[in-house]
């Protein structure tokens, strides 16, 4: 068998995305009678509507109709979610705006141009109501209240007593404690959302065509919500969708309102989402306010940590909120061996856009106060960072390693990696240049962070946002299926079918891998439809692109279906050539004796005889071959004492970054940055370099440049790609990657997802690096985005020496 | 994210747009490169009736030698005045100016005009022309007439252009003698808007005493800024005093916001910087040493 | 947004309030206004025609006058609503007399803009809200000027 999976194999997807020959949702062809719609978007981040004229707009030639809340409520259920709180989110304004870009209308006309013409002649009146943006001010006694019907702006709230933390902190010789703030902000793939709907009244159906990647468990919502039978809601994913990064799981409530809006105007809807529809109204990650405390040794070893953590959900809570809390509820205290935790975690409502998934989701926001805590430890300890890293590391022989909140770490060599690490971006070296540029008055800087990369979403995880009580009211959810169809048709040809809805990750790719390596076939031989349609494709709620759970969950269902169409292949060649099972191998295209080669029959036979022959088959076999694998691994829901493995596998990622920062100007120039990662086994290290750096590259986005900022009036400033700015090509550092790999016990292959570690490292190890750099000023980073002004403003408030020319 | 309805012409001849800016200048707007133009028509932010479309008028794209002065076209693009040879020989501030401008796929469709009348603060040919002095050349139907850059720029996005006229071209006096120049900026990223730019052009005479000096800030008030009290300069030695005399003098002179990239306090700190930077880059490289590209 | 500033009138403190809160003058100094008419006491309708450079718009406004201290004191609430977008601002003015025929007048306001202007233009909004008062103000000396020759 030739080993094809582990290689660097280029992709299949590329020659097609680089001859302009890729399939999006604008390239889908629609029926005649298509209309293209606009939305008319609050400019208010609070207000009543008081009324909506929209008489002019209707007398414009060309457009079709006019859809607001009040049209749509009598259709619409408002969206589950998996909180208490009732909390009423529709996709369209109904009586109040809560955020700046909520939609208040839907123009529905001939061409867009029209639609936005006629989006001029609305009028709507408004009561402009107090807007409340801050985390800590909304939770304050007569801060204005988004949803009446709440009361609070909580949306969910819970705490978790992990261990014993209370003797964790007697015991300690001192406390280290500090408040971290981290941004809003977004992944701004190329391609913006785009549907088109299509309601069908004959059968009081809906099809959809949308850049949606899952979780398709938001279909079960989206049908609750339309208030249809789910097999009467149909989507289908194009082959193609430029990057999402998470935010496209986010595209379900316009699926919804599009749907509705066809129904209402009565012709199918196209929308294709312009750019500042989608920094305005698309989703985000959380902003979040953390008061993190450690209970400290002197000798660097954290005995246990206490941590309020306040999310900023935006003005609706929606699924599958409170998730970006509790994603990674099971690797909170990351790398580090520490039994005690205390969390008491918030989802805030505040007048902001909306969030959603996106990569790193919630990673980026829970390291950025561990990884910088372990570095003030350190400063206040007078130890070296690294080894305060390494006095907390768990270690090699703790695998599988069960955590304060109940995740269960697979595998992992993690000081392994972390030498590797210092040993690759000459950590000791550098505090030497480090020491000597101080005395020429240079301000040089390094930063490390550790974390622990989940993957594999278990789907059970989010009913930790209820208490054991009320999980005992509602149905149990576990595991973190994934499906997968291998076919072989009548001329022997393999086709596979995905349901991990790819958003530029190579799954085709890597799929052909797995299916080569084990059908004996070369991987270009073999056709991968990445499309998804809810109706034909096999699939199952946590079916889709997120998690960066294509390697761990995606490939072992590819792996299996694999498998299964194996063992057929083989009982087949073992009945035509009258031998053994147990004797046989597929190599090359045919299936061969082990101790005989002269026994042999390919696969294009076989499979031919499944199509053409089917009476020569074994006795009670169907004919044709074509198997599904539905896969799960054993992810279990939340116990009673909230002890949850929140992901499947886990993999670790350790970085190093060396900066300088210019002390008259505050610019801040990275010099290199170091990654070591184990993702377990590497199914394609071409495309994971590619992953890694992608990953990266949005971290940096958050350290030093992308913000969605709005000021304390609830205005969005960010509103273009001429304020929110994201890294490009001339940004991107010098990066090494490094790899070492410690299989997962738990997938047949072995491997772990990854792509989202750098997103969640980057920030903070970009802030140890910039706060190591300003030392001498005695400033403490605490929130971002790193700026030069702001480098510059902490230089000059300082009152320490610094450092002299 | 569509413009609203315009009606469209194309001038095929100098004579024919001048006609059309007569009759409906004042409800129309000249579109060139369209690298500002298009994105703000496109967000509805301006939604003029007609868009009169110069691009096809070739007799304004010509970068020329004149004895002593450099004629420049308006509809010259920006990838244009960046490979010229004659620009880098006798224009050096304008060549290492360019480059800072957007992106190279920018630079192919933006004109050196269409910059001029855009009319940002903080923008690279403005600053730059203001560095080096000069003439521009405004075209209407009923005449042409000349007006000095310190003049051309009135505030925020606005010149002395009306609407029923057109930028032709634009002559810059070639510095002679003993010359230096520099220009350098600091933005977020690449590309970038600068938040505060600076461009110093500067002539010494044979005892490296300063005989001539322009310093002008971009980013720092509602136009590019030039520093008239630079003068002073004349007839010094550039010492370290100076050049804190040079910073004081920015500082009162400068009148910067604060947004969300930089405070004014930033900025203005920044403006000392780059005024000091360039003040000594361009007397380093007058006396032909220092000659690196920022 | 917030700012603050000082004008020097040249009238004397009673002068220069009757003109400032007279409806006449205080259209021809306004940027752009087309249209000011009364509705309530103290409360106009207003239509703002505002450009810079190629961003223009119709401001459907209101201008109430609140807080009268005469002749030292009041407030200006203004609400705006256009195409680019809309815009909310309180201004107080404090009136000092200096001598019979100068005054010293103190502003300091705060203003929200929101919708597109605000999405996208915020390299130039401080900017444009000093240019727009400081242009207010140069046309108000013209004003006085005229209204002293008309006596």
């Amino acid at each position: 068998m030739s080993k094809v999976i582990g290689k660097r194999v280029t992709r299949v997807e590329d020659k097609r995305l680089l001859t302009g020959q890729g399939k999006y949702i604008d390239d889908i062809g629609t029926p005649p009678n298509t209309a293209h719609a606009a939305i008319l978007r609050s400019p208010y981040p609070h207000a009543k509507i008081i009324s909506i004229d929209y008489s002019e707009a209707l007398k414009i030639p060309g457009v079709k109709g006019v859809v607001t809340g009040k049209d749509v409520q009598p259709l619409l259920n408002p969206f589950s979610v998996g909180v208490s709180a009732p909390v009423k989110y529709y996709p369209i304004a109904i009586d109040k705006v809560r955020y700046v870009g909520e939609p208040v209308a839907v123009v529905v006309a001939k061409n867009r141009y029209i639609a936005e013409d006629a989006l001029e002649k609305i009028k709507v009146k408004y009561e402009t109501l107090e807007p409340i943006v801050d985390i800590e001010r909304a939770l304050e006694e007569g801060a204005p209240i988004l949803h009446e019907n709440v009361g609070s702006n909580i949306a969910n709230h819970r705490t978790f007593h992990y261990g014993d933390v209370d003797k964790a902190f007697q015991q300690a010789d001192r406390i280290v404690k500090h408040r971290f703030h981290f941004p809003k902000y977004s992944a701004t793939p190329v391609e913006t959302y785009g549907i088109i709907a299509q309601y069908e009244e004959s059968t009081d159906s809906y099809t959809i065509h949308a850049n949606f990647h899952g979780p398709f468990v938001l279909h079960s919502i989206m049908a609750g919500a339309l208030k249809v039978p789910s097999n009467r809601l149909r989507i289908i994913i194009p082959k193609d969708i430029g990057g999402s990064y998470g935010i496209k799981a986010g595209i379900f409530p316009y699926i919804v309102l599009c749907s509705v809006v066809s129904r209402l105007v009565g012709c199918p809807v196209k929308w294709i989402e312009d750019r500042q529809e989608h920094l305005a109204a698309s989703s985000s990650c959380t902003d979040r306010v953390t008061y993190i405390e450690a209970a400290v040794r002197n000798d660097g070893k954290v005995l246990g940590l206490k941590m309020k953590i306040m999310d900023n959900v935006g003005a609706y809570i929606r699924a599958p909120e409170p998730a970006c809390l509790y994603r990674n509820h099971a690797n909170t205290t990351g790398a580090y061996d520490i039994p005690n935790l205390m969390l008491d975690a918030y989802a805030v409502m505040t007048n902001k856009l909306p969030t959603g998934l996106i990569r790193g989701y919630g990673g980026q926001e829970t390291y950025f106060p561990l990884e910088r805590i372990m570095q003030m430890i350190a400063d206040e300890l007078e130890m070296d960072p690294a080894d305060v890293i390494r006095r907390n590391l768990i270690k090699k022989e703790q695998f599988p390693y069960k955590t304060a909140s109940g995740g269960v770490y697979d595998s992992g060599d993690y000081e392994k990696a972390f030498d590797l690490l210092l040993k690759t971006g000459k950590y000791e070296e550098f505090r030497k240049k480090q020491i000597e540029a101080r005395k020429k008055g240079k301000l040089l800087g390094v930063g490390l962070a550790v974390i622990v990369e989940p993957s594999g979403s278990n789907m059970g995880y989010i009913t930790i946002a209820l208490t054991p009580e009320e999980r005992k009211a509602g149905l149990p959810k576990s595991g973190c299926t994934e499906a997968a169809t291998i076919s072989i048709d009548p001329m022997g040809n393999v086709n596979v079918r995905i349901s991990t809805t790819p958003t530029g990750q190579g799954h085709e790719t890597v799929a052909s891998q797995i299916v080569s390596e084990i059908l004996g076939i070369p991987h270009d031989k073999i056709n991968v439809v990445a499309e998804l349609d809810t109706a034909t494709s096999a699939w199952s709620i946590a079916s889709g692109s997120y998690s960066s759970r294509f390697a761990s969950m995606g490939s072992s269902a590819v792996y299996y279906a694999a498998q299964k169409v194996k063992r057929k292949l083989i009982k087949i060649a073992a009945h035509l050539l009258q031998i053994d099972e147990d004797s046989l191998t597929i190599e090359n295209g045919q299936i061969i004796s082990k101790t005989d080669p002269s026994k042999s029959i390919s696969i294009k036979r076989v499979a031919g005889s499944a199509h053409w022959n089917p009476l020569s088959l074994p006795e009670g076999m169907e004919p044709g071959i074509y198997e599904t694998a539905y896969y799960t691994a054993q992810a279990e829901p939340p116990d009673d004492n909230d002890l949850i493995n929140s992901s499947i596998t886990y993999g670790f990622v350790a970085d190093l970054v060396t900066v300088e920062i210019d002390p008259e100007t505050g610019e801040i120039h990275i010099l290199d940055y170091y990654t070591v990662h184990d993702a377990g086994k590497l199914l394609n290290p071409l495309i994971v370099d590619g992953q890694i750096l992608g990953g990266l590259v949005h971290g940096l986005g958050g350290a030093m440049y992308e913000e969605l900022v709005y000021d304390d009036k609830g205005q969005l400033l960010t509103g273009s790609f001429m304020d929110y700015l994201c890294p490009t090509a001339t940004e991107i550092p010098r990066v090494t990657i490094k790899h070492i790999e410690t299989p997962s016990p738990l997938t047949p292959l072995g491997a772990k997802g990854l792509g989202e570690g750098n997103t969640m490292s980057a920030p903070v190890v970009i802030a140890n690096a910039v706060n190591d750099a300003l030392k001498p000023y005695g400033v403490i980073i605490d929130s971002l985005p790193i700026t030069p002004n702001k480098v510059w403003s902490m230089i000059n408030q300082s009152t320490k020496q610094g450092v002299s020319s | 994210m569509k413009p609203a309805k315009f009606d469209y012409y194309c001038p095929k001849t100098v004579d024919e747009a001048l006609a059309l800016l007569e009759e409906i200048g004042f409800d129309g707007k000249i579109i060139a490169g369209g690298q500002s133009l298009v994105p703000i028509m496109n967000m509805r932010l301006s939604t003029p009736e007609y868009l009169i479309d110069i691009n096809q008028l070739k007799d304004l794209q010509f970068i020329e030698l004149d004895g002593s002065k450099m004629k420049i076209g308006a509809l010259t693009r920006q990838t244009e005045i960046e490979m010229s040879d004659a620009v880098r020989k006798h224009l050096g501030l304008l060549s290492e100016a360019v480059p800072y401008i957007g992106h190279v796929q920018t630079r192919n469709r933006g004109t050196f005009g269409g910059s001029l009348v855009h009319a940002d603060p903080s923008a690279e040919i403005p600053l730059s022309l203001m560095a080096l002095g000069g003439t521009l050349h405004i075209a209407s139907k009923e005449e042409v007439r000349e007006v000095n850059v310190e003049e051309f720029f009135v505030t925020y996005l606005t010149t002395d252009i009306m609407p029923n006229e057109l930028l032709t071209e634009i002559h810059v006096p070639v510095p002679e003698g003993r010359t230096g120049y520099s220009f350098h900026e600091i933005s977020r990223r690449h590309g970038d808007f600068a938040l505060v730019a600076a461009a110093c052009q500067l002539s010494i005479d044979d005892q490296d005493r300063i005989s001539k000096v322009r310093l002008v800030l971009g980013g720092v008030d509602a136009v590019p800024l030039l520093i008239t009290d630079a003068s002073v300069m004349e007839g010094e030695h550039l010492s370290a005093p100076l050049l804190n005399k040079i910073a004081d003098m920015v500082d009162e002179a400068v009148n910067p916001e604060s947004d969300l990239h930089a405070t004014a306090d930033y900025r203005r700190h920044l403006a000392k910087q780059l005024a000091v930077r360039t003040v000594k880059t361009a007397y380093e490289r007058a006396r032909g040493e220092n000659n690196e590209r920022s | 947004m917030n700012g603050s500033g000082k004008v020097i009138l040249n009238a004397g403190i009673e002068k220069a309030w009757d003109v400032l809160l007279n409806p006449q003058a205080l259209k021809n100094c306004i940027m752009g206004c087309t249209k000011l008419e009364p509705v309530e006491e103290n409360k106009y309708e207003a239509v703002l025609s505002i450009g810079i450079a190629a961003v223009k718009g119709k401001y459907e406004s209101t201008i109430e006058i609140a807080d009268i201290q005469k002749p030292n004191h009041y407030k200006l609430i203004v609400k705006g609503e256009g195409g680019p977008g809309s815009v909310e601002a309180t201004g107080a003015v404090d009136l000092v007399p200096i001598d019979e025929n100068t005054t010293e007048l103190n502003y300091t306001y705060d203003a929200e803009v929101g919708g597109k202007v605000a999405m996208v233009g915020q390299r130039m909004l401080n900017g444009v809200a000093k240019l727009i008062i400081q242009d207010f103000f140069k046309k108000f000396n013209k004003e006085l000027a005229k209204s002293e020759q008309s006596v």
